[in-house]
């Protein structure tokens, strides 16, 4: 049996540890075949995550045992008062939405995509701080698949890149990595919104001198490309730099959603084609 | 091999992989905000250390392997962390009897150091295989590093002896 912990010239066993790192390298970074051995031993890793999750799930137990009654009973109050609130707001939207069906029927446009809601927990460990990503507890099991789009109750946060059995991770909108195809809601003026790495910033790049965009804009997903579903809010423009001589103008926005303090988060999911296709299909049959 | 030596090399190995699993889980515990940037990066300490104390047998393999399940935890691309703690083993090998001999304060400078060029190495091998970019950030856990050193050499030295590795 091959020991590892043998006697061994330094050179050799670096220079054998170099090739396959960078073989390891060039096939993950073109291909996929790494993703099934990963899988399995992230399972396999599952007691170092639950371990590292120890200590603040006991933190948790410790606020929420110490939290004084009248505070629960505000906070109750609270959750009623906007219970009640968005209960008679959810109403109107009906209302709303079955004459936008019509609308759209009389122009002969396509229905809008109806998107299904999955709740997912963030996991309580800290994946990475030199990238941008979250960790869920929701995988493979729960239908999760990559290119996924994830919001919280205020806005955008990112997508699922990377799918394990029992948790994905997500990447989030301001990952230096990352683009979204948006639109101004004030005008409707389409644009890419970038990460910059640094957490409450994006830049848009790629408006020209005379484009119409002021701070306070209010930038929605434009569903362009296909991932994002449009009409989610995702940032708000804070700084509008207009340099002479330069093509285009410096925007800067700020995230709407919570990136870094949100607990819980949605994953969308598009509804089957073929359900689609069957509520397409039920009135012309009436 | 003697009995005697092959029951050192089985201690060795128990040491090596509890130490690093215990640098696995305080590497993914959850911070608060104030320290995150400045957390050290425990795993390259526990290799150093080993590949210090032991040069013959901690080196480079041993590095890559616990240097490719961190990136297993922490989802990223395969290879680079390996390659880097790979590199870190190779370096503190062939130096392990210059860094030996040095004082207390003096290894911390190096152990600054050696990390430095580890996160160098890994943060431009990112730029390379995926997005990334090295930001003012990336460099404040040195900082932890440094100021951790002396302790972490301290409780893995009593881990060493606890387990009678010569």
């Amino acid at each position: 049996m091959a020991n590892p912990f043998r006697k061994n010239s330094g050179w050799s066993q670096f220079g054998l540890v170099f090739v396959i790192s960078i073989i390891m390298m060039v096939v993950d970074s073109k291909t996929a075949w790494l993703n099934a051995p990963r899988n399995v031993m992230s399972v396999a890793l599952t007691p170092i995550q639950y371990l590292a999750s120890i200590p603040s799930s006991i933190g948790r137990l410790f606020t929420s045992s110490l939290t004084a009654e009248p505070d629960v009973q505000i906070a109750y109050d609270n959750l009623r008062n906007e219970y009640f609130k968005l209960k008679s707001e959810t109403l109107l939207l009906r209302t709303l939405e079955e004459e936008n069906q019509d609308l759209r029927a009389l122009l002969d446009a396509s229905e809008r995509l109806k998107e299904k809601i999955t709740l997912a927990e963030l996991m309580d460990v800290n994946l990475d701080r030199d990238n941008h990503r979250i960790s869920v507890g929701r995988g493979l099991r729960d239908r999760v698949y990559e290119g996924q789009a994830v919001i919280d109750d205020q806005g955008v946060i990112g997508q699922v890149t990377e799918v394990m059995p029992l948790s994905s991770i997500v990447v989030l909108i301001t990952d230096p990595g990352h683009a979204l195809p948006v639109q101004i809601e004030r005008n409707g003026l389409r644009t890419i919104v970038y990460g910059t790495g640094s957490v409450g910033r994006l830049r848009v790049p790629f408006l020209n001198q005379n484009s119409d965009i002021k701070v306070g804009d209010v930038l929605i997903s434009s569903g362009l490309g296909g991932r994002f579903p449009n009409g989610y809010p995702v940032a708000i423009i804070d700084d509008v730099k207009v340099i002479q001589d330069e093509k285009f103008i410096r925007v800067t926005a700020k995230p709407i959603a919570k990136l870094d303090r949100s607990n819980h988060v949605l994953l969308l999911s598009r509804e089957k084609p073929k359900t689609r296709q069957a509520i397409i299909d039920s009135p012309e049959s009436n | 091999m003697s009995p005697n030596t092959s029951r050192s090399s089985t201690s060795l190995f128990f040491a090596v992989a509890l130490s690093s699993f215990i640098a696995l889980v305080l590497t993914i515990v959850q911070l608060p905000a104030w320290l995150f940037h400045f957390w050290p990066d425990w795993i390259a300490l526990v290799i150093i250390y080993w590949a210090l104390i032991s040069p013959g047998r901690v080196g480079p393999f041993v590095a890559f392997v616990i240097g490719t399940l961190l990136e297993v935890l922490f989802v990223r691309k395969f290879g680079v962390l390996g390659l880097g703690f790979a590199t870190l083993a190779f370096i503190v090998n062939a130096t392990h009897q210059q860094l030996r001999v040095l004082s207390i304060w003096q290894q911390m400078i190096f152990v600054g150091m050696l990390i430095a060029i580890f996160k160098l190495l890994t943060g431009w091998l990112y730029g390379i295989v995926s997005d990334f970019t090295i930001t003012r950030e990336y460099w404040f856990s040195l900082v932890g590093d440094v100021l951790i050193w002396p302790f972490a050499f301290i409780l893995l030295e009593e881990l060493r002896r606890k387990a009678r590795i010569r």
